[in-house]
């Protein structure tokens, strides 16, 4: 590889999808939003299946909503949306054309111009170029594999479900960057609750990259976060390897086959299309006035800027220790919760960060998952928790209260708590039952007790004067008497034993 | 003017199957009605385009609603409850 | 079956009918029944109808069975919601308009056999108030055309005179009222569909305000100039219709109104109305079709009215614009019909998806695949600025104008269409030429403004109509305007054939 296409600037913009997965219906029909895990094409109706005659009947909701992200992103709004026909064939798109939104011949998207400062990436600020609402489309589905498969079978269960679409700027350099941002992103998804980013196919990821002054390539089909990284790092490694033999990159689509982790030449008939774009017709311009946007602002949850702040503010926590903690809003939301268990934020955020986010990681991937193409894949069939999200349905904010506070008053040490954790995963019963029921064979009799407590006073004899002046040597000496007992000893009327006798040997 | 090579584009974008006579006739009859809307290029900007404007408060409230009937009882190419279409690709 | 009801009271007015069926003078079965064995008789010509509704009489029983019913009780209404204003009445509907249960073709091929699962809202409130859908009537494919003639179906025959085309592109609504095969019809109008065939057939042809009748089951022409349209033998049948009227939630273009429709002034005193200088002007217009109305402009004279001529410049540009919006928007209203959800198909397995929609959507006809091709061309990346834009400017500029012209007066007045219903077959093979007749229709739906065809005279056996434009919801207007005339030319002027 020569040095001037190592030193090609690279450029990377997203292309993002997210359903508004916390409406009730569709965009512009009144079928439910839910279409996960339905019987094919009976979640239709209609208007979404595009019959004759049949109008498209915008949901407020879904403005608010992306009027809501549009502030998050500190996009400007303007005062009149306006929605577009994209025309083109497809059979997953029953009208063959898709209402969406455009901004070539006036400012018609719900949001334009925003940025989004990244803390994880010293202050990085990436730009948003637009931000529109459109129709998804329907889902296609082969018998065997696209090639073999003598014709297609369309379901249109998520026919016109709403989806935002978010347009960056190029201003990522490589992958990493770009996984900050969407971590990011989903946390600002999930903070304002309008997308539950671990559903499959509720978050979709089209990438371009460009190096120095050649081409653009955009690649599409990314099935999920991680496939990003991984196509955009395949995607500039080829460049490279173009352009250090001196060829020229063509602008071009690709898509990413996920199997064999490489991009590929996307068929080229596909992409000859004239989208013919031109205002809907049948959907008036929609006037959102300053005072509607300023009521939806009003409305809005605390995002995570500010409730990292707000950690670090109230709860003293570390600042580094708050970002991971809103990163993933279930993890945040554990928190605080847990506050009414256990009054002890540290604690609690320590154990959260430390423990259970490493459990998560073990059994399965982190909070945020992708799926399904963008319409033309073999589809994100119905989405079932992720391995975190199992964990979570077991392991709850009450779980880690106590555990804290069991292991903070000294009722019970680090390896125990963490015996508790696992079988909690498992069970989910709580740790207060648990230790409990470990009382049934806990040594809690004085008369048992006491020989074990002498036996480690006279061999600890350096410990037990230490002790004198120092409370916290007494903890070596709780281990001791926790050794010897295998663990069965009640750790709190331990400490109270061996603080008595210490003291007695001390006068 | 539309030449037949274009007017073969239009009908690809149309996904209207033509054969080459059908596409010279065609071609000669747009080219004759474009000629007459050439006119409208005389116009000049600066004027508030024709459009309907509705509060976003108009709109559709978000309650779902199931249609009860079979909207797709007309498909004829039917497979269990999935609508059979063309494979994609050549 | 032996007909129980006089010939001539198929020449009945809606609003005369619903008396009668109220006072139980005549049922409505019998009459159902006679209307039925008209279209029997008579429908292999003129060719109105593309479908009957095969349970017409049964519904007609139904209706028989709840004014018995009503009449029993202490009502002397029907029952059913509302208060059965079209009690019984027939009406005819454009095959373009959806009704539930009832093949709704749009004359075209590829939709031959497409039987909708819901019912238009418009269709919904007039059989609410009582209607019986009698059949679907004939048009030109997808609402293309003017004469009718553009139909999978075959053309429709003008019953004045069978060499003639009724109009279109509802021409069959046109014919069916004119050949009383119907009480009330409905059209739609997108540049004129419902005028044009009420001008040569010698009927009333609402055009109503864009958005006061809901569009939602009116297939879709041209999205932003689409309307559906009242037609009728009476100005009162048209009132009874506006009933129709109103918001619809399945509708975002729909609009709120509360329209005052008693029809009680005979007179236009006071009332100014405008001549456009230019389309007086024009060459295309026939001379009888001047002298007609020139005849009109003295009758609303006598009746109190002052008329003046304005001169509109921009007009030059109506049909220009009318055209490059109306392809534009069909070019891609009409893409859904690609054979995989419904209409016309052939089996998919194992045949490209590019060659499967091109050979399904071959099936369009000629003047439905020229629209489409010029549409797409306009709206190509390119052309955009040149044509759709330009043709959206003059859109406004036009709107503008009339804006101004309503302004000083009351209403503007032209023929409905510059020339005598023409020959089958004399117009169809050059479509420009066959595109010029609309300019005086085109106008209202670029401004969005009513208009209303009011049957005037004859010439040499063939209808002439005259054309009112009125402002925003100016509708209670027009039929003021409309009965004067009817009630000045009682006797002078002949509505439906028999
Ligand atoms: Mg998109
Ligand atoms: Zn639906």
């Amino acid at each position: 590889m020569n040095g001037s296409a190592d030193d090609a600037m690279v450029r990377i913009g997203l292309e993002i999808h997210c359903q508004l997965t916390a409406l009730r219906s569709k965009l512009f029909c009144p079928c439910p939003a839910e279409y996960r895990g339905k019987e094919p094409n009976t979640n239709v109706c209609p208007v979404c299946l595009g019959m004759p005659g049949t109008l498209p009947l915008l949901n407020k909701r879904a403005v608010e909503y992306a009027v809501m992200l549009a502030l998050a992103l500190n996009c400007s709004i303007p005062e009149r949306i306006t929605f577009y026909r994209k025309n083109y064939f497809y059979p997953d798109l029953p009208k063959n054309f898709q209402i969406t939104q455009y901004n070539a011949y006036e400012q018609a998207s719900v949001g334009v111009g925003g940025s989004i400062v990244l803390d994880d990436l010293e202050g990085k600020r990436v730009r948003i170029r637009r931000l529109q609402l459109e129709e998804d489309p329907g889902r296609l589905v082969y018998e065997g594999s696209i090639d073999t498969s003598n014709y297609a079978l369309v379901d249109y269960n998520r026919a016109g479900v709403a989806l935002v679409e978010i347009v960056t700027e190029p201003d990522f350099r490589e992958p990493g960057e770009v996984r900050v941002f969407l971590n990011m992103l989903a946390s600002i998804l999930e903070h304002l609750g309008i997308c539950d980013t671990t559903l499959e196919g509720a978050v979709r990821c089209d990438a371009n990259v460009s190096m120095g002054d050649q081409a653009r390539v955009e690649i599409k089909n990314i099935n999920s976060f991680r496939d990003v990284e991984r196509a955009i790092a395949f995607e500039m490694t080829r460049q490279r390897n173009l352009i250090s033999r001196g060829i020229e990159i063509r602008g071009e689509t690709r898509h990413w086959d996920d199997a064999r982790r490489v991009t590929v030449q996307a068929r080229a008939k596909e992409e000859e299309e004239d989208y013919r774009y031109f205002p809907e017709p049948d959907i008036p311009s929609i006037e959102i006035s300053r005072m509607d946007v300023e009521a939806i602002r009003g409305s809005m949850p605390e995002l995570p800027h500010a409730r990292v702040e707000r950690f670090v503010r109230e709860y003293n926590l570390q600042r580094d220790t708050a970002r991971v903690l809103v990163g993933e809003k279930v993890l945040a939301d554990m928190l605080e919760t847990g506050l009414k268990y256990y009054n002890n934020a540290r604690s609690i955020a320590n154990w959260i960060v430390t423990d259970l986010k490493g459990y998560m990681e073990r059994y399965g991937g982190s909070g945020v998952s992708g799926g399904g193409g963008n319409g033309n894949g073999n589809g994100d069939g119905s989405g079932s928790g992720s391995g975190s999200n199992s964990i979570l349905a077991k392991v709850t904010a009450r779980h880690i209260a106590e555990l804290a506070m069991l292991v903070d008053s000294g009722r019970i040490n680090r390896t125990v708590a963490r015996q508790i954790m696992q079988s909690a995963i498992s069970t989910g019963i709580l740790p207060s039952e648990a230790v409990k029921s470990m009382n049934a064979g806990m040594l809690s009799d004085r008369d048992e007790l006491s020989p074990i407590v002498e036996r480690v006073l006279k061999e600890e004899r350096k410990a037990v004067i230490d002790a004198l002046s120092n409370e916290k040597a007494l903890n070596y000496l709780l281990g001791k008497v926790m050794r010897y007992s295998k663990g069965r000893a009640d750790p709190r009327l331990v400490l109270d034993m061996l603080r008595e006798r210490v003291t007695r040997e001390g006068k | 003017m539309v030449g037949v090579e274009e007017v073969r584009h239009l009908a690809h974008l149309a996904r209207i199957g033509m054969g080459d006579e059908e596409l010279k006739l065609y071609a000669g009859q747009m080219n004759e009605v474009l000629a007459y809307f050439e006119m409208l290029d005389e116009l000049r900007g600066g004027v508030e385009l024709h459009r309907m404007i509705r509060d976003y408060d108009e709109m559709r409230d978000d309650v779902p609603c199931a249609f009860d009937g079979d909207a797709l009882s007309n498909a004829k190419n039917t497979k269990g409850r999935f609508i059979k279409a063309p494979r994609m690709g050549q | 079956m032996i007909s129980m009801v006089r010939s001539s009271r198929l020449a009945l007015s809606a609003y005369e009918l619903v008396e009668e069926f109220r006072c139980g003078s005549m049922s409505i079965e019998d009459y159902m029944a006679s209307l039925l064995e008209r279209i029997e008789s008579i429908d292999g010509r003129i060719n109105a109808y593309i479908t009957v509704n095969e349970h017409a009489l049964e519904e007609a029983r139904k209706m028989d069975r709840l004014v018995r019913a009503g009449s029993d009780g202490n009502s002397n209404s029907g029952h059913g919601g509302g208060d059965q204003a079209l009690l019984g009445v027939p009406l005819a509907v454009k095959d373009n308009i959806s009704t539930l249960g009832i093949r709704t073709t749009c004359a075209s091929r590829m939709l031959a056999d497409y039987v909708p699962v819901y019912d238009a809202t418009v269709v919904k409130r007039l059989k609410g108030a009582g209607a019986i859908v009698i059949g679907k009537t004939n048009m030109d494919e997808f609402g293309m055309g003017s004469t009718t003639e553009f139909s999978a179906f075959g053309a429709t025959r003008n019953p004045w005179k069978e060499d003639r085309v009724a109009g279109g592109s509802s021409g069959g609504s046109g014919a069916a009222l004119a050949a009383c095969m119907a009480s009330i019809a409905l059209g739609s109008d997108t540049g004129g569909s419902v005028r044009c065939p009420a001008s040569f057939c010698s009927v009333y042809g609402l055009k109503p305000t864009y958005g006061l009748l809901s569009r939602y089951g009116l297939i879709s022409y041209a999205s932003s100039l689409d309307c559906i349209g009242l037609m009728a033998r009476s100005v009162h049948d048209l009132a009874l219709m506006l009933r129709a009227a109103g918001r619809d939630e399945h509708d975002h273009t729909s609009i709120d109104s509360t329209l005052d429709l008693r029809l009680e002034c005979t007179d236009l005193k006071g009332l100014r109305f405008a001549l456009i200088k230019e389309v007086m002007e024009s060459e295309g217009m026939d001379a009888p079709v001047r002298d007609c109305m020139m005849d009109a402009v003295s009758s609303v004279e006598q009746l109190g009215a002052t008329v003046e001529e304005v001169s509109m410049p921009v007009l030059r540009y109506a049909l220009a614009s009318y055209y490059t919006i109306a392809m534009a928007e069909a070019s891609s209203n009409l893409a859904r019909y690609d054979g995989v959800r419904y209409g016309h198909t052939m089996q998919p397995d194992g045949v490209a998806w590019n060659e499967f929609y091109s050979t399904i959507r071959s099936n369009f006809g000629s003047e439905v695949k020229r629209r489409i091709m010029l549409g797409t061309y306009v709206l190509s990346s390119g052309y955009y600025g040149r044509y759709y834009m330009k043709a959206q400017q003059a859109r406004a500029l036009i709107r503008d104008g009339m804006m101004m012209v309503l302004k000083d007066h009351d209403a503007v007045m032209t023929p409905t269409m510059p020339v005598l219903p023409p020959r089958i077959g004399e117009r169809v093979s050059d479509p420009l030429r066959l595109y010029t007749i609309d300019i005086c229709t085109v106008v209202a739906n670029l401004a969005g403004i009513p208009a209303l065809s009011i049957p005037y005279s004859m010439h040499d056996g063939l209808p002439i109509g005259i054309q009112f434009m009125a402002g925003h919801l100016g509708e209670p207007l027009l039929l003021r305007i409309a009965h004067a005339l009817e009630s000045a030319r009682e006797g002078k002027v002949r509505r439906c054939m028999l």
